[in-house]
């Protein structure tokens, strides 16, 4: 059969070919972009980023709004680019938005590695205190407390007068209050346990998809060879690490908090306050009640 | 009775009440600037142009403590109840040999610091003693310009 009467391909005009590759490398990057933002009212700046990635691409494309190369669902990323954990995460959320990693589907499709500290068994709590201790003595009282939380490992954060607030190991939270209600009278108490392993768990999830995000990033930006897609790469990678390190600053301080409870401690004294000068009692002896320099001054 | 001899009796009774008195009345020679005011059995009086003052006074002591217990005592009143300070303390004997103890206080009234000389007697008797306290008071200056002075004048109390 000849192929003569075939119809000739029509070649794309020379023009489109490296707008083309523009347009795939633009989409990319917010593909990737998009993934390190897991929650839209989290992450605002990145939200609208991705939303500016997507009009460059429909511009690029010859001004279709429709993206034509990566398609968002949800959080994930679906297409040429899309990676496991991306389409674990739209999955979960459709199912179960407050959804576990320990729920997630087994295999492949589990959603990362959670290699975080986090234990999905294990609750973290922010445990802070008040209390108002009624005690003989503020001073004495406020010492002996300081000497006895640095001896469980804690330490003073700051002290006002007869308000004195520490640091002390989560695990010794309770026992401190307890030791508390034996050295004087409570007068309040207040005692609140926040509970952040959602958040924790999140964060580290954010934290990780933004990390793979950034390195596959560098290493596109290694392939990269217009210019326009290098600074476009880099302006991404720079966006990335400073949510990474916010992230990472935010699960440092939720550790800290988590780690060491906070408590603060009002001393009130019931003792009489000192007088100037020893309260006189009169002396069982009369002549030597008789006696002294008040005496001799009133005499006469 | 005679007229003689009334007379004459009216003078022995007279010498016999002025020997009397004058035994048991207190006596000091006063120390320059000091005027006795008020001599009396047991009592005397005694200050400055300024107000510095001398008491001296004479209290039975039925129970007959020692020196001992009375210099504790004092000095759990004085200085643990009405808060003196004790900025001298010493024993002393006076003239006669009767032991005594001598106090150097010290307290604030009315923003003035304000200094005492005390010096405690116990003169022993057949019944009960006799407790001697002569004391010095005047504001810091005048105490130290007077002080010794007044130490040589208690030593001649009677």
């Amino acid at each position: 059969m000849s192929t003569a009467h075939l119809p000739a391909r029509t070649p794309a005009p020379a023009l489109l070919r490296p707008l083309w590759r523009l347009a795939l490398t633009v989409g990319a990057l917010a593909a990737l972009s998009g993934c390190a933002s897991m929650q839209k009212e989290a992450m605002a700046p990145s939200m609208e980023s991705s939303g500016d990635w997507e009009v460059l691409a429909a511009d690029d494309a010859g001004g279709d709004r429709r993206g034509t190369v990566i398609h968002f669902d949800d959080d994930a990323i679906t297409g040429a680019l899309a990676t496991p954990e991306g389409a674990y995460l739209a999955q979960r959320k459709k199912v179960d938005p407050a959804a576990s990693p320990s729920d997630a589907p087994s295999g492949g499709e589990q959603g990362g590695d959670e290699k975080g500290a986090f234990e999905a068994s294990k609750r973290l709590v922010i445990y802070t205190g008040s209390l108002g201790l009624m005690v003989p003595s503020t001073e004495k009282a406020s010492k002996a407390f300081i000497t006895h939380i640095e001896g469980l490992g804690g330490y003073l954060q700051s002290r006002n007068s007869d308000v004195v607030t520490v640091r002390v190991p989560a695990d010794r939270f309770f026992a401190v209050v307890e030791h508390l209600r034996t050295q004087g009278e409570v007068q309040d108490e207040n005692i609140n346990a926040n509970d952040v392993t959602k958040k924790v768990f999140d964060l580290e999830l954010r934290l990780q998809t933004a990390s793979e995000a950034r390195a596959r990033l560098l290493k596109l930006l290694e392939s990269a060879t217009v210019m326009a897609d290098v600074l476009a790469i880099e302006a991404q990678v720079r966006r990335l690490t400073d949510e990474i390190e916010l992230m990472k600053g935010e699960l440092r301080n939720l550790g800290d908090q988590i780690a060491f409870s906070t408590l603060t401690v009002r001393f009130f004294a019931n003792a009489p306050a000192p007088t100037p000068y020893p309260r006189r009692t009169r002396s069982r002896f009369p002549w030597i009640n008789q006696v002294g320099i008040e005496r001799v001054l009133n005499a006469f | 009775m005679s007229t003689r001899h009334s007379r004459l009796l009216t003078l022995v009774c007279a010498a016999v009440a002025v020997a009397g008195l004058s035994g048991c009345l207190t006596t000091m020679t006063p120390p320059p600037r000091f005027l006795i005011t008020t001599q009396d059995v047991g009592h005397l009086e005694a200050l400055t142009p300024e107000e510095s003052k001398i008491l001296v006074r004479e209290f039975a002591d039925e129970s007959q403590g020692s020196l001992t217990f009375w210099r504790d005592a004092l000095k759990a009143d004085l200085i643990d109840n009405r808060g003196y300070r004790l900025i001298e303390e010493s024993e002393v004997t006076d003239d006669r040999g009767h032991p005594g103890l001598r106090l150097v206080l010290e307290t604030t009234l009315s923003g003035h610091v304000v200094r005492e000389l005390m010096v405690v007697t116990v003169i022993p008797g057949l019944c009960d003693n006799t407790i001697r306290v002569a004391e010095f008071v005047a504001d810091r200056e005048a105490f130290d310009t007077d002080v010794d002075a007044v130490l040589a004048s208690f030593a001649t109390i009677h």
